[in-house]
């Protein structure tokens, strides 16, 4: 009876004594929270803005932003658009003045409609960087990025290098507006205007023809196109995709202008055959450590541009 | 002494104390619980009215720029005003997960309250464009206020659920604590009374069947609680024991008394019996004494010697019987008077009675009750010798021993049959022959209530061959 009355005792206690060491575990999350002070109080407020959220191209180059931001007392605030709607990126960064930001970082724009909100920024105080892509009738703080033209010449020089003359080289470009685009065309054309050799693009009525189209009526245009130009995004997949509908891959040539995971995986399969590396993760790194000397008032006025290196990727498959 | 009472009021203490205590628990995390739901909806109150402030100065501005009356100008600026005020109070909601988004919220109100300004400053001045153009911004940010102020709502909720579930968790666990502490509370207060109350109705029932045992006659059980507690119960119990003890005293001096008296009473009795029936048979002794005295100077002058002498012995038994009669006598008063009764007797009945008395003592002093020797000896003849034709002898010995005087009064009379033996050792002597009064049984009786012993006097017969009385005195008296 006595040890009975023992052990429900002990029962009891321990029933008691648990909820009450809950409570004591649980106070201080629920009481000690009110600490007001922020640890980055004098942290700069940056938005940066992506045309491209979700291209792996673009997001690198953002990874390597947040990645060096790390390092300085900046908040980042990543925004855009998944799907290049020049609406909603206009409205973000407006937001980004309104807020009263301390610096934008725009990844990938290249719309000239955005010329006008860059100025507003300017004009309320707010620096604007352009990474990767450039709107240079803007009022932008700096560049930094590859330089699209001079990208076009460079591949331009290694085909010449690679391929004579006589063979027929095809640009296929991505199905929208970029000025990008224009200027790696200019680039190659003006390259490859000094020799002989011919590149060809599809016309078409409509401005933007999908990828598809445009391989298809070069194939037809000219069956023994053996070498193409890719850019663009996703160009090489729908691409490739269309030219294995008529013959293998064996004889073709494609070189892509865009470093994503995607090409990448694809120069290793064999695939395509050169991949042009943009640094990225310079070009990151950078766009922090301008964007911070602007702000601490350091060596201003920035340069106008700075360009990253380039560099082409060649495939294990020799000509 | 106190000790019940202190059990009873610790108990009551510690109850007193844990429910106390857990009633202080609940109180406090409560109140710390609500004001932190107050601090909480209050910050979503103040960014939801400065969200409400920001479309409805936008709209006072547009009436007033429609509209340009005084009472309008005035409600615009009552709002923006109010507007601006609460976005100072925004500092209350910071903590440090919102900041930055506080921050940007906080100059988007500033940046609209700037637009609206400017608006109404150009519209002022008629400069219409750019009245229109910041009108349309101001427009524009009070939207992105809005919107702002849902991502606010939705970061803070996000926050905060974690506080919201240990918010529950505490609640909950407050409760079972509650739950668990009263059936702890009620389950030690039942295991306390149960104790409690055994301890003492035990108690109780000890004392009870001790003093049950004291009324039925027994007390020597001393009482014997088994706690060896020093309370009240124990302080009872030892009060019961020191009464038993007492009455055990009171009741044997009492027994004692009462033996002493029956006995005092008893020896009076017989002594007054004695007295009595001497009384009796007297007359005035004085009167007798002084003729026999008479009669034997008489007797004397006239040359009666014999009869002088015979005379001084009746008047030595009657002067004994006058003076002493107080209990104890010197031995060598009583064998005096034995000697003389004896000479009267031979004087009387000559050659019927033949004496001879042997003393062997050295202390004569010592003290024995009175008619003790001559009642056995008149005993003998009245019984022994008389009855016989021929007569008899009656020899008398009196030995000293170490602790006894045995005196031995042997005669070779008719005897005494058992029965009669009995009669005369019980009862008083019928009145068949003479007597002094004073029988066997008296001395008997009186020597037993002097000594407190019953085996002093013996007495032995044979029908036809004699009779023995036999008394052994103590040298030492016994009172």
């Amino acid at each position: 009876m006595k040890k009975l009355s023992v052990i429900i005792f002990i029962i009891m206690i321990i029933a008691v004594i648990t909820p009450l060491s809950n409570i004591v575990k649980m106070y201080p999350i629920l009481f000690e929270d009110s600490q007001k002070a922020s640890s980055k109080e004098s942290s700069y407020r940056i938005v940066v803005v992506s045309a491209h959220l979700g291209d792996s191209y673009w997001d690198e180059i953002i990874e390597s932003i947040q990645l060096e931001a790390k390092n300085y007392p900046l908040h980042l605030d990543i925004k855009g658009s998944f799907r290049s709607n020049s609406e909603e990126i206009e409205k973000v960064i407006d937001v980004a003045i309104a807020s009263n930001v301390d610096g934008i970082l725009l990844v990938g724009l290249d719309d000239e409609h955005f010329v006008s909100i860059i100025n507003k920024a300017t004009i309320n105080g707010i620096p604007v960087i352009t990474v990767g892509a450039d709107l240079p009738a803007s009022l932008r703080k700096t560049y930094i990025g590859t330089n699209h033209y001079q990208s076009g010449v460079y591949v331009a020089s290694i085909i010449k290098k690679l391929h004579h003359p006589s063979e027929k080289i095809g640009v296929i470009r991505g199905d929208q507006a970029s000025i990008i685009q224009e200027e790696r065309l200019n680039g190659l054309i003006e390259k490859l205007s000094t020799t002989k050799h011919q590149i060809y693009q599809y016309q078409s009525k409509r401005q933007y023809p999908t990828i598809e189209a445009q391989t298809n009526g070069l194939l037809n245009q000219y069956p023994d196109m053996k070498i193409f130009i890719t850019m663009g995004i996703n160009t090489e997949d729908k691409a490739i995709k269309a030219i294995m509908e008529r013959y293998s891959l064996d004889g073709i040539t494609i070189y892509s202008f865009d470093d994503t995971k995607r090409t990448r995986n694809l120069l290793q399969k064999n695939f395509i055959d050169g991949v042009l590396h943009h640094s990225k993760e310079e070009m990151g790194r950078l766009s922090i450590q301008y964007l911070m000397q602007w702000l601490n008032k350091e060596n201003l006025p920035l340069p106008n541009h700075i360009y990253t290196d380039i560099e082409l990727l060649v495939g294990r498959k020799e000509l | 002494m106190t000790k019940i009472q202190k059990k009873i009021i610790h108990l009551s203490i510690s109850i007193l104390f844990i429910m106390g205590s857990f009633w202080f628990l609940t109180s406090y995390l409560t109140e710390q619980s609500t004001k932190k739901y107050k601090e909480i909806v209050e910050n979503y109150l103040l960014i939801n009215n400065i969200s409400t402030l920001s479309s409805q100065s936008y709209e006072s501005l547009s009436t007033l720029l429609n509209d340009p009356t005084e009472e309008n100008e005035l409600k615009y600026y009552q709002e923006k005003e109010k507007l601006l005020n609460l976005t100072e109070q925004l500092t209350k909601v910071e903590d440090k997960h919102n900041t930055i988004e506080l921050t940007n919220y906080k100059n988007l109100v500033k940046n609209q309250v700037e637009a609206m300004e400017l608006t109404l400053q150009f519209s002022k001045t008629g400069m219409t464009s750019s009245e229109t153009k910041y009108h349309e911004e101001s427009l524009k940010i009070s939207q992105f206020i809005d919107e702002a102020t849902l991502d606010l709502f939705k970061q803070q909720l996000t926050n905060q659920e974690k506080l919201y579930v240990t918010m529950m968790n505490m609640s909950e666990n407050l409760r079972r604590l509650g739950i668990w502490t009263l059936i702890l509370v009620f389950y030690l207060s039942l295991l306390f009374s149960y104790w409690f109350s055994k301890g003492i109705t035990r108690s109780i029932s000890q004392l009870t069947s001790a003093v049950k045992e004291i009324s039925a006659g027994n007390l020597d059980q001393s009482i014997q609680l088994d706690s060896k507690e020093d309370d009240e119960i124990s302080y009872l119990s030892k009060a019961f024991d020191d009464m038993r003890g007492n009455i055990k005293q009171y009741i044997a001096e009492i027994k004692n008394k009462s033996k002493l008296e029956k006995e005092l009473q008893e020896n009076q009795l017989l002594l007054k019996e004695s007295e009595l029936n001497r009384l009796q048979h007297q007359i005035n002794p004085h009167f007798l004494f002084n003729t026999l005295n008479m009669l034997s100077k008489k007797a004397y002058l006239e040359g009666a010697n014999e009869t002088s002498d015979l005379i001084a012995s009746v008047s030595s038994v009657l002067r004994y019987n006058l003076n002493s009669y107080s209990r104890t006598v010197q031995l060598k008063d009583e064998i005096a008077l034995l000697k003389e009764y004896l000479i009267i007797l031979k004087a009387r009945f000559t050659s019927r009675i033949d004496y001879k008395i042997i003393e062997e003592y050295t202390n004569e002093t010592i003290k024995i009750p009175c008619f003790i020797l001559q009642p056995l000896v008149e005993n003998s003849f009245t019984h022994g010798i008389e009855p016989r034709e021929n007569g008899g002898y009656i020899h008398i010995f009196i030995k000293q021993l170490t602790e006894f005087i045995e005196i031995d009064v042997i005669d070779n009379g008719v005897g005494i049959e058992s029965d009669r033996l009995i009669e005369i050792i019980d009862f008083k002597n019928d009145s068949n022959g003479e007597t002094t009064g004073i029988g066997l049984s008296n001395v008997r009786k009186r020597l037993e209530l002097h000594y407190g012993r019953k085996d002093l006097f013996s007495i032995t017969s044979i029908h036809g061959i004699g009779t023995h009385i036999k008394l052994t005195i103590p040298l030492k008296e016994e009172e």
